[in-house]
């Protein structure tokens, strides 16, 4: 996650903390304080939990990982780019190796 | 062969891409939802409208999926255009009761 998306969901967190606080504050205040012990959470803590929601899922979207393209030709031309081989499961298979011819090879080597 | 299969013929998918791009909308559907239930909580939801929150949550997290991370496009990135909408949607239900309850007892004072 960049630095953007990680401040954006800092800063929602903390939000949302307060506002938590916030209403835990007024539900001791309404319970025990009150004379009126039947009030409604006020707005501005309603507005400030909605406020920090919405800013969290903002900044977990903005910073996700970018999707991909799922049509193949276009997932194989990002892999050769990188200078890999998107058909490297058909091309190489330890089931059609010549083993002998290896075996050559290393021995070949080796002197 | 039907429409659909010969259309997969013609263009076929990739199934890397496909199961990396569910893991990101898997992720930030469970994350989102985790926060909704604590939001839910906080604003002392009860019965219908917890849920009806979820839903408008969820329909949030749909719109930004579909503006921000696939820009207008979910048939490039997803099997169908609208997995982008109804993919994973409910994966984050059981999360999303668990910190409703947990916050809505822990707000009451």
């Amino acid at each position: 996650m960049s630095f953007v998306p990680t401040v954006i969901t800092v800063f929602s967190l903390v939000l949302l903390f307060h506002a938590g606080y916030s209403a835990y504050e007024f539900s001791h205040y309404v319970k025990h304080l009150a004379a009126n012990a039947n009030a409604t959470l006020p707005v501005d803590i309603v507005a400030e939990t909605v406020a920090a929601t919405a800013l969290f899922a903002f900044g977990q979207v903005l910073g996700a990982n970018k999707l991909k393209s799922v049509a193949f030709a276009k997932w194989a031309k990002g892999l050769e780019r990188e200078g890999k081989n998107p058909f490297a499961s058909l091309e190489q298979r330890p089931g059609f190796m010549n083993v002998r011819k290896l075996r050559e090879e290393y021995a070949s080597t080796k002197e | 062969m039907d429409e659909k299969e010969r259309k997969q013929a013609i263009s076929p998918l990739s199934a890397e891409s496909l199961q990396q791009n569910g893991k990101t909308v898997y992720y930030i559907r469970s994350v989102t939802s985790t926060i909704f239930g604590v939001s839910a909580g906080i604003l002392g939801l009860e019965s219908y409208y917890g849920f009806l929150f979820y839903v408008g949550g969820t329909v949030f997290v749909s719109l930004l999926l579909f503006g921000l991370l696939a820009r207008g496009r979910p048939a490039e990135y997803f099997t169908s255009a609208k997995d982008v909408w109804t993919s994973n949607a409910l994966t984050g239900l059981s999360s999303f009761v668990l910190t409703w309850t947990l916050f809505y007892g822990l707000v009451d004072a």
